[in-house]
């Protein structure tokens, strides 16, 4: 550019300065403020190297190399020392932005002219004067491992202030707004230089990067790179460089979206799938083999007999990071097969903040229904269970033991007594349909001190009110036809709160939990019941009140120049599960379809209705210590990582069912005619006429509780090893060693309890190994083998009977019920074309040696689904994921930059083997393995997830489709009594805008779209016979094969459950 | 954008005000009876059966059954019985369905062209007390006096030995007065039936067992000929109204 310019030009540009000066003098102090921003959105290229210099000759090279003329003091400048001042290939409004706060300048632009004059303020307070809130630089430093770096000195060039790493790897600079350089430097690694890392006025700038191993000479070598293509290669790296096939998304992902919960978030991972924020499958492997690690603990399930969590409890402002890991690695807990998802949540904030979040929406299939149930508890938009309630348990108006004894005695006195207070419930309430309300706010403040530790805390209340209803057509084989109509409302109410000290070396860390999460149901079906042979009513309502307590404290510390690092954990959590009250009718229709119903008051089976109350009182404690020791062997850097953890569980469970039964006929007769609240009224259990009597399912058990202790410990050694320059071997052995004691306790009719106990000791050596090839840059090849569980829950190894009364279900565990062991086989090919793309290709081999499955099996009044082991299955399947850019469509184009598809698809094929003990031909008992050719509960043939998603800073939006196959929802060996779930086109759309300079986003959210019917199948025939007797339990001649055909398939039960539209906004303050 | 946000917050505040409002309502099961509808009536009549403002029937020919199933909330319904052959309300009266899955109304017209009453309970008669029962009588037996004098008579000790122990006038096609029966060792009362004149001729007795199935409460019969032997004493038999 200086050569351009021809000795003439000079003279005429130094003629022309005293002219320009008086004019500026005239124009500077009426135009300062909008002329001194025009000077910082110059957009001309210039690059300057210029050390040990001054004002005077920064502004000299700047007139040289630039279009423009500037106009100055050369005496006044000559005076302003400056160290360095070297930019390459960055805008002259940047450089001029810099020289202002180093020199404490001030400029005023008229024309082509740049008038510059000294700030008698000092620098900083003057560019804070101008600009007046700092902004932030904050970053995670990694090395080649994922492993992050403590102690990295970061250096601002141009001020020459410096931080180091917290132990963590992560630091936050403090700055006035303009460009800088930074300098990341680290015994044994290779400096890395960065340029152009804009701090902008009160914002947050992210800026990871990743650090090499490099031998003395190259240690001498000096890498630079600009800091948009720094945080680039920083996710690359980090995505390609984890020890086992994961996916993840990080704070500075999340920040970008709009997703204000971390059930949304988890939603952008690639294939993962996220039902009704609470259900995760990975790969088509749906809970039972998936985990979900909070702050490093695996919670209890709130749902009886299903494994979730309340994703939408955590903000996502409060996400620090979430790793969805796909293969075993020895430091991770082996009870995990499809995926692993790791939430981890923030504990020092690097600014302060503070975020409130207000939502509503609505459900199609909901709005504008009258919903029906007994009467709502007072403050159940609270969560919270009325008082009146809660009369069953230890300590309260009803003790089960007690009661049982009493009626072994035949003592009426008592038990009328205790029955009378238990409150007439019994009536219907009509509630208006209210919208979904989803309120939440969440803030942090930290303190940074001189030698770069600092403390902080984070705190989050979230809330959300919804009721949904559907209604739709249910049967049972031999059991039932019925409409069904269920009411849902729910009340979710989470808390977080986090404190944190962090220093170079040290971090200790307090991490609290809580979520209350409070459901009712009420289900109204009306139908023939075949095994009555009548039409029949029957109304049921469940609560379910779960309140969840995780107390964690832990602490990460690195010694020895942050060659060793060792961290802990201890937590508590507590969970109190309650089913208070529980009611089910049922009422005979005296004649079809005139809704005039009896009641039976004579039978004992819960079957015909009655009460029903449980309690779980749930405590774990988890401590553990991992410590990594890093050493030298062919001269590369090696880690040797080793842990141990313990962990105690225990669980006490009670529960009971009663039905209304009459003494003497008379009484019922006299109030026949009359709702079924009229007759059982508190009055008439005082009174004697009707009496709770303890009910039975199965056998003559009158009631169950069960007790139960789970000790775990495990083990582990691993070794992170880089054998070649291109290979990298992660592997080691887990050790894992849990014990089980169960007590099961019934009640026979006299009021004795008949104990049924069973131990467990299950010790599992668990390999697994890694393997990553890295061809270049971009390119990985892995392969993994690793050996993982899946144990059976407490509820499913305990002959305890549940009666799912509105799927007219008898739920039995089995004590006999053994561990599930997987071999995992992967290899993958993975391709990184920019840090926020992928590409990649896996096929993968399952084999599971004695997978549980849900038997379904007939029988009379009512079927049943009892926990059982296969004998073995297998499963092999490829997986292929892309994440792109459209960007290069049009490189041009920048809209196209930002627009990504994302596409995940896994193919699978199962086989299973199981024992057959009775012949199907001869029904004589016989022993053999038999094969089938289908996957076991809970995978999918396939699944199908794709997503176009655009983002920028001022508004993005996402549209999502998903697919998985039919799953088997119910299994067992006899084929056509499978129950499955359908496929379904699901299609999610949300949009999400900045307003008010970004303080607030508005977020618009639609969910199934497409609002297909939800149906579980089985492929059993569906045809009346001949003399229009129901059908009962028989193949079909279907033609597509176990998929869902209407015509000829069994419908267990259909429904459309509508299409969610909400909108929230969130400000921050 | 800051409408779009004014209109945002305005939608959000509208909801959420809407999502905190109170609302709940019972819902009401109605109960349900079989209404076994009875009439005994000296006429031939074609009645119309009006409940509140609903024509529960309009062939209900009498004497003669019907039985009709209903549903009701409130007990207390308004009945209207209209005769379609002469077009004539002949009661508009208030009934109480009681619980259980059978209501037996009936209707009484003792004489032909006589007033159409409806049987029950009555109103402001106190209860029988421990051990007793309330009974109240009707007839229009022809061969009957107008006027007779009813004599009331119970077991003293639960024996055959019977002594009065009430008495009253009664009018052909009236119902007596309640009259209280003793009943030791579920002995009931029996009736004597005089001439009302001095001469106090009896001319019909009923035998306790023809009262075997009172009621708690009160009990109504329309008394019958259940033979005349050679003494000319009629004796009686019964229909139970209610």
């Amino acid at each position: 550019m200086y050569n351009r310019f021809n000795k003439s030009h000079f003279e005429q540009k130094r003629d022309m300065k005293k002219l320009t000066g008086i004019l500026t003098v005239i124009i500077f102090f009426s135009s300062i403020l909008s002329s001194a921003a025009q000077v910082i959105t110059l957009k001309e290229k210039i690059s300057i190297d210029l050390k040990n210099t001054t004002a005077a000759q920064v502004i000299e090279e700047l007139d040289k190399r630039s279009n423009y003329t500037f106009s100055y003091t050369r005496d006044q400048l000559e005076k302003i020392s400056i160290k360095s001042f070297v930019y390459n290939d960055i805008t002259l409004g940047s450089a001029l932005e810099n020289l202002q706060r180093i020199a404490s300048l001030e400029y005023n632009l008229l024309g082509n002219t740049i008038a510059v004059k000294l700030n008698p303020a000092p620098a900083i307070t003057s560019a804070s004067q101008n600009n007046p809130r700092p902004g932030k630089i904050t970053g995670v430093i990694r090395n080649e491992k994922n492993e992050e770096m403590p102690g990295v000195t970061v250096l601002v060039e141009s001020l020459n202030r410096s931080t180091t790493t917290t132990v963590s790897g992560d630091y936050v600079l403090t700055l006035p707004p303009g460009t800088y350089t930074l300098e990341l430097s680290f015994v044994g690694y290779q400096t890395r230089r960065i340029t152009d890392a804009v701090v902008k006025e009160g914002d947050v700038t992210d800026l990871s990067a990743v650090l090499t191993a490099a031998s003395k000479q190259m240690q001498a070598v000096v890498v630079t790179s600009g800091a948009r293509k720094e945080s680039t290669r920083s996710l690359l790296m980090t995505q390609k460089n984890s020890a086992g096939m994961t996916n993840g998304i990080s704070a500075e992902q999340i920040r970008v979206t709009g997703d204000n919960n971390t059930g949304q978030v988890l939603k952008r991972v690639s294939g993962i799938t996220v039902q009704g924020d609470r259900f995760v499958t990975i790969r088509g492997v749906s809970d039972r083999y998936n985990n979900v690690l909070i702050n490093g603990a695996s919670l209890p399930s709130t749902e009886p007999n299903r494994r979730n969590f309340s994703f939408d409890i955590v903000p996502s402002s409060l996400v620090d990071n979430i790793i969805v890991n796909k293969t075993a690695t020895p430091d991770l807990p082996g009870e995990f097969t499809g995926g692993m998802v790791q939430i981890n949540t923030t504990d020092v904030p690097f600014r302060n903040f503070l975020n409130i979040g207000v939502g509503t929406g609505f459900n199609t299939a909901s709005v504008g229904k009258d919903f029906i149930s007994h009467k709502r508890d007072k403050k159940a938009a609270l969560g919270i269970i009325d008082e009146e309630r809660k009369w069953f348990g230890d300590g309260r108006a009803f003790e089960q033991k007690k009661y049982v004894e009493y009626h072994g005695k035949k003592d009426t006195a008592a038990l009328r007594a205790i029955g009378a207070k238990i409150p007439n419930r019994w009536q219907a309430y009509q509630y208006q349909y209210r919208p979904m309300q989803n309120y939440q706010l969440s803030g942090g403040a930290s303190k940074m001190f001189k030698n770069n530790s600092s403390v902080g805390a984070v705190a989050a209340i979230t809330y959300r009110n919804e009721m949904l209803y559907e209604e739709g057509e249910a049967r049972s084989i031999q059991n039932y036809e019925y409409a069904s109509q269920r009411y849902r409302y729910n009340t979710t109410i989470g808390a977080l709160f986090n404190a944190a000290f962090k220093s170079k070396g040290h971090k200790i860390a307090l991490k609290n939990l809580y979520n209350n999460r409070y459901s009712n149901q009420y289900d109204d079906r009306y139908g023939f019941q075949i095994s009555n042979n009548s039409m029949e009513n029957r109304t049921g309502e469940v609560t379910l009140a779960n309140r969840l307590i995780q107390t964690r404290l832990e602490g990460e510390h690195s010694f020895f120049n942050n060659a060793f690092k060792f961290d802990w954990f201890g937590d508590y959590i507590t969970l109190k599960r309650e089913q208070p009250d529980g009611r089910f009718i049922v009422g005979r229709d005296v004649d079809s379809n005139s809704h005039r119903y009896a009641y039976n008051f004579g039978e004992r089976n819960l079957f015909y209705g009655g009460l029903y109350a449980s309690t779980l009182d749930e405590k774990r404690s988890n401590a553990g210590a991992n410590l990594s020791v890093p050493f030298t062997v062919l001269k590369a850097k090696q880690t040797f990582k080793a842990g141990y953890s313990y962990s105690k569980r225990e669980a006490d469970y009670d529960a009971t069912a009663l039905r209304v039964l009459t003494a003497t006929d008379a009484f019922v007769k006299s109030h026949e005619g009359l709702p079924y609240y009229s007759i059982v009224t508190q009055e008439a259990i005082a009174n004697g006429d009707l009496l709770y009597v303890p009910s039975y399912i199965r056998s003559e058990s009158t009631g169950d509780r069960y007790d139960g202790e789970q000790k775990l410990k495990s083990a582990y050694g691993m070794l992170d090893l880089k054998i070649l320059k291109q290979l990298r071997i992660i592997g080691g052995m887990r050790y894992e060693n849990n014990q089980i004691k169960m007590s099961t306790e019934t009640y026979n009719t006299l009021g004795f309890p008949v104990f049924s106990d069973s131990v467990y000791t299950e010790k599992d050596w668990l390999p697994s190994v890694n393997a990553i090839y890295s061809i270049n840059d971009k390119l990985n090849i892995r392969a993994a083998y690793s050996k993982t569980l899946a144990r059976p829950d407490f509820v499913e190894r305990s002959p305890y009977v549940y009666f799912d009364f509105v799927e007219q279900l008898q739920v039995t565990g089995q004590q006999a019920l053994q561990v599930t062991r997987i071999k995992n086989y992967d290899f993958r090919v993975e391709y990184y074309p920019t840090g926020n793309e992928i590409l990649s290709a896996s096929i993968f081999y399952k084999n599971f040696d004695k997978p549980v499955e849900r038997f379904y099996i007939l029988g009379s009044p009512n079927n049943l689904v009892e926990y059982w082991n296969l004998y073995s299955a297998t499963a092999k399947g490829i997986e292929c994921e892309i994440r792109k850019s459209l960007g290069f469509i049009s490189p041009n184009t920048n809209w196209l930059k930002n627009l990504y598809f994302s596409a995940n698809a896994t193919y699978l094929e199962g086989e299973i083997k199981y024992l057959v003990t009775k012949s199907p031909y001869t029904q004589k008992d016989t022993s053999y393995i038999d094969n089938g050719k289908r996957p076991i509960q809970g995978l999918s043939p396939y699944i199908i997830n794709m997503s176009l998603n655009y983002q920028t800073k001022l508004w993005g939006f996402n549209i999502a489709y998903n697919r998985f196959g039919r799953r088997i929802v119910n299994g067992g060996t006899i084929s056509n009594l499978i129950q499955y779930e359908n496929s379904r086109d699901v299609v999610d759309v949300q949009l999400s805008c900045q307003l008010l300079n970004q303080k607030a986003e508005l977020r618009f959210n639609i969910s199934d779209l497409l609002n297909q019917y939800y149906v579980i199948y089985s492929n059993n025939n569906n045809k009346k016979d001949a003399l229009g007797g129901f059908p009962n339990g028989g193949p079909n001649e279907d033609p597509k094969g176990l998929n869902y055909n209407e015509s000829v398939d069994f419908v267990n039960y259909k429904a459309k459950r509508g299409t969610g539209f909400s909108v929230s906004l969130t400000y921050k303050l | 954008m800051l409408n779009i946000l004014k209109l945002s917050c305005a939608v959000l505040l509208v909801l959420a005000m809407a999502a905190c409002s109170k609302n709940e309502k019972a819902i009401e099961q109605p109960s349900f009876t079989s209404l076994q509808l009875k009439a005994i009536t000296a006429d031939v009549l074609m009645l119309q059966v009006k409940v509140n403002e609903n024509v529960l029937t309009d062939s209900f020919y009498t004497p003669g059954n019907k039985a009709l199933p209903v549903q009701y909330i409130n007990p207390t319904q308004r009945f209207r019985i209209t005769d379609l052959f002469s077009k004539t309300l002949l009661l508009d009266t208030l009934v109480d369905y009681k619980p259980g899955a059978v209501n037996v109304i009936t209707f009484f017209q003792a004489v032909s062209d006589g007033k159409l009453v409806r049987i029950g309970p009555p109103a402001n008669e106190p209860l029988p007390t421990g051990g007793k029962i309330k009974i109240s009588v009707v007839y229009g037996i022809a061969e009957m006096p107008d006027v007779t004098k009813v004599v009331v008579e119970d077991s003293d000790t639960g024996g055959s030995v019977y002594s009065a122990t009430d008495s009253f006038l009664l009018k052909k096609g009236e119902f007596s007065p309640y009259f209280t029966g003793k009943m030791i060792n579920n002995r009931k009362p029996q009736l004597k039936f005089y001439t009302a004149d001095a001469s106090r001729k009896l001319v019909a007795k009923s035998e306790p067992s023809i009262l075997y199935d009172t009621n708690a409460d009160f009990t109504i019969y329309s008394l019958k000929i259940d033979g005349i032997p050679g003494s000319g004493i009629i004796s009686l038999g019964r229909e139970k109204l209610y």
